[in-house]
């Protein structure tokens, strides 16, 4: 398992896999499915087993290849749970490194292999060329952009929280 | 938080042999692709208030010029002589006049062209909150 997570190749992977699938602006979340299919995947909307349905968002199961999304999430957050799944899968992470997608997942406290993931599922819903289009697009200038996080968010199919976890991962870096 | 593993969920998935796939697939993208639409006409219409606003500001701004060089001219006028008013009102209403046109474009900027509220349009504010509330995932 690795120790510290490689955002280079995740962020490369899921710019390839855009270019791959000639998505070049928003709503990426609307062709998810499309581009899980084409890696070969097959994306299931379940009924999470009662137990587990209030904690569990999805899970990828290796042998059958296939995503399974809890359908009583809403959609953006099912958009999440399939673009990070299929992050697992394009990075190769091996089944026994990661579990199912908790409901609750805090995007930052977690082990390498899910924040590689999570961050590969940034890059492929919120590139960094779209929104910085967007926001030229729409006029919106620096700080600014705090104010329509809950508006993008629905412009991108992502959630609020995300769309910030976003946001300000790549003031982080600038 | 349950301790079942993955394999488990798996099975009792695929035990279930449930399928409501189809359906779930049309809800996704239907309410994906109408959060977008509506998205898009609120940043449409934000984009608009500011091109609106910059607008006005270019106006405002362009009047406010406009009383200082013509309150400027007329104190001048008045100073080396050239103009004279033969009744006393007309120097205070002249000066009263300005202060108030001052007081009344302040006004028109901070309560309407840069106001907090309006700086994100109403919608875009209002519809933040409202995923707020409604989407408490990820947290």
């Amino acid at each position: 398992m690795p120790t510290t997570p490689n955002y280079e190749k995740a962020r490369k992977l899921a710019n390839s896999l855009l270019k791959e699938s000639e998505i070049n602006s928003p709503p990426v979340s609307t062709r998810i499915i499309d581009i899980a299919t084409s890696k070969g995947l097959r994306v299931q909307f379940v009924e999470m087993p009662k137990e587990v349905s209030e904690e569990v968002s999805g899970v990828f199961d290796q042998k059958s290849q296939t995503i399974y999304v809890n359908s009583e999430d809403p959609p953006k957050r099912q958009a999440f749970t399939i673009a990070h799944e299929l992050g697992h899968f394009v990075l190769e992470h091996k089944p026994n490194e990661y579990g199912f997608l908790p409901r609750f997942a805090n995007v930052v406290n977690s082990s390498p292999v899910e924040k590689e993931a999570n961050y590969f599922a940034a890059n492929l819903l919120i590139p960094k060329e779209m929104l910085d289009e967007a926001k030229k697009k729409f006029s919106i200038k620096g700080d600014d952009i705090d104010l329509y996080t809950g508006t993008l968010a629905d412009y991108f199919g992502v959630s609020e929280e995300f769309m910030k976890y976003r946001i300000d991962g790549l003031k982080w870096q600038e | 938080m349950a301790r079942v593993s993955k394999e488990r969920i798996v099975k009792e998935i695929q035990d279930s042999g449930k399928n409501i796939n189809e359906e779930e697939i049309k809800n996704f993208l239907g309410e994906l692709y109408l959060e977008h639409q509506n998205a898009h006409i609120d940043l449409e219409e934000r984009k608009d208030l500011v091109s609106f606003r910059r607008k006005w500001s270019n106006w405002v701004l362009f009047f406010v010029g406009w009383i200082v060089i013509v309150n400027t001219i007329i104190i001048f006028l008045l100073g080396v002589g050239i103009l004279r008013f033969s009744s006393d009102i007309v120097i205070p209403y002249f000066i009263g006049d300005s202060v108030i046109k001052t007081i009344g474009l302040a006004f028109i900027i901070v309560h309407f062209l840069f106001s907090k509220d309006s700086m994100g349009g109403r919608n875009a504010l209002k519809r933040s909150v409202i995923t707020r509330e409604k989407r408490p995932f990820l947290r």
